[in-house]
């Protein structure tokens, strides 16, 4: 077991299914809580900082899905441990230079309580600076999907569409959905609890491979 | 993009929502009249009214005198 310095305060992390950790932090769009998202799906994301490479792509990127997002009651919020000053001096960089509009609110987190709260700091990677995470928090405020990405790696755009889309179509449908699914394909319907479920299920009508695996279209 | 400046002046959003207040008193009224997410109303709105431009009582949105002299202004 590794000795733990007292001096560090052990942060316990966001876990799926749980309240999001609640804030209020300023933005580039003023104050925002968490709050002022419910009834909306909330992609709370953060970069390691402004006026960065792979960052100014993945704020490209983000940008470009926002419109997609929009139609699936998706809202975007940024952070990063930077100031609201250079949030605002960095969108206006990326308006200039790669005529792209940054849409959504940054929040500047420079005291570190969001990034904190959410986990977001991972110290072996750097102790400054937010990884690269993604949480997907639904209209009543709780945690359904976490991505980390080290640094180096840019985030995936049509993942996190994808993430949405599963997680949209899990809720309507009670159903599960398979690897690589995409909207329109077959969706897995969920193992029979009991032996007499299980003998019903493969007279229902799905495809099934076996009676722990069956699909339908929705 | 605070609703309100800190000279006292509206950004452009508060100037949506201060008109849209004036024309719908809850939330959703207001966020249909203004055609700004749900998340910038809210906040919005909570900046208005820390500004004295607008109280809340019972989530239905009044402009106050000084709310409507501003708006006065604007429009």
């Amino acid at each position: 077991m590794e000795n733990i310095n007292n001096n560090v305060e052990i942060q316990s992390l966001p876990r799926l299914g749980e309240k999001a950790p609640n804030f209020v932090a300023p933005t580039t769009h003023g104050t925002i809580r968490l709050d002022d998202y419910k009834g909306s799906w909330l992609i709370l994301f953060s970069h390691p900082a402004d006026f960065t490479p792979v960052c100014t792509t993945e704020f490209v990127a983000f940008a470009e899905i926002y419109p997609d997002l929009q139609k699936r009651n998706v809202e975007l919020l940024g952070l990063s441990i930077d100031s609201v000053f250079s949030h605002i001096a960095w969108v206006r960089n990326i308006e200039e230079k790669l005529k792209v509009k940054i849409p959504f609110p940054i929040i500047a987190d420079l005291n570190k309580d969001v990034a904190s709260a959410y986990g977001m700091i991972n110290p072996a990677e750097s102790s400054t600076e937010a990884s690269r995470c993604v949480f997907v928090i639904d209209p009543e405020g709780i945690v359904r999907a976490m991505i980390y990405y080290p640094m180096s790696t840019g985030r995936n755009m049509d993942e996190i569409i994808r993430l949405i889309d599963s997680l949209q179509t899990v809720d309507t449908h009670k159903v599960a959905t398979p690897a690589n699914w995409r909207p329109g394909e077959a969706v897995i319907v969920p193992p029979p609890k009991t032996q007499e479920d299980a003998e019903a299920r493969v007279q229902q009508g799905y495809e099934c491979t076996d009676w722990y695996l069956c699909k339908r279209q929705i | 993009m605070p609703c309100v400046n800190d000279d006292g002046s509206l950004s452009s959003s508060g100037l949506t929502l201060l008109k849209a207040v004036a024309k719908a008193s809850n939330e959703a009224g207001i966020q249909s009249h203004s055609s700004l997410p749900l998340y910038k109303v809210r906040s919005g709105l909570r900046s208005l009214e820390q500004a004295g431009l607008l109280t809340v009582e019972n989530n239905i949105y009044y402009l106050t005198e000084e709310g409507k002299e501003l708006l006065r202004r604007y429009v």
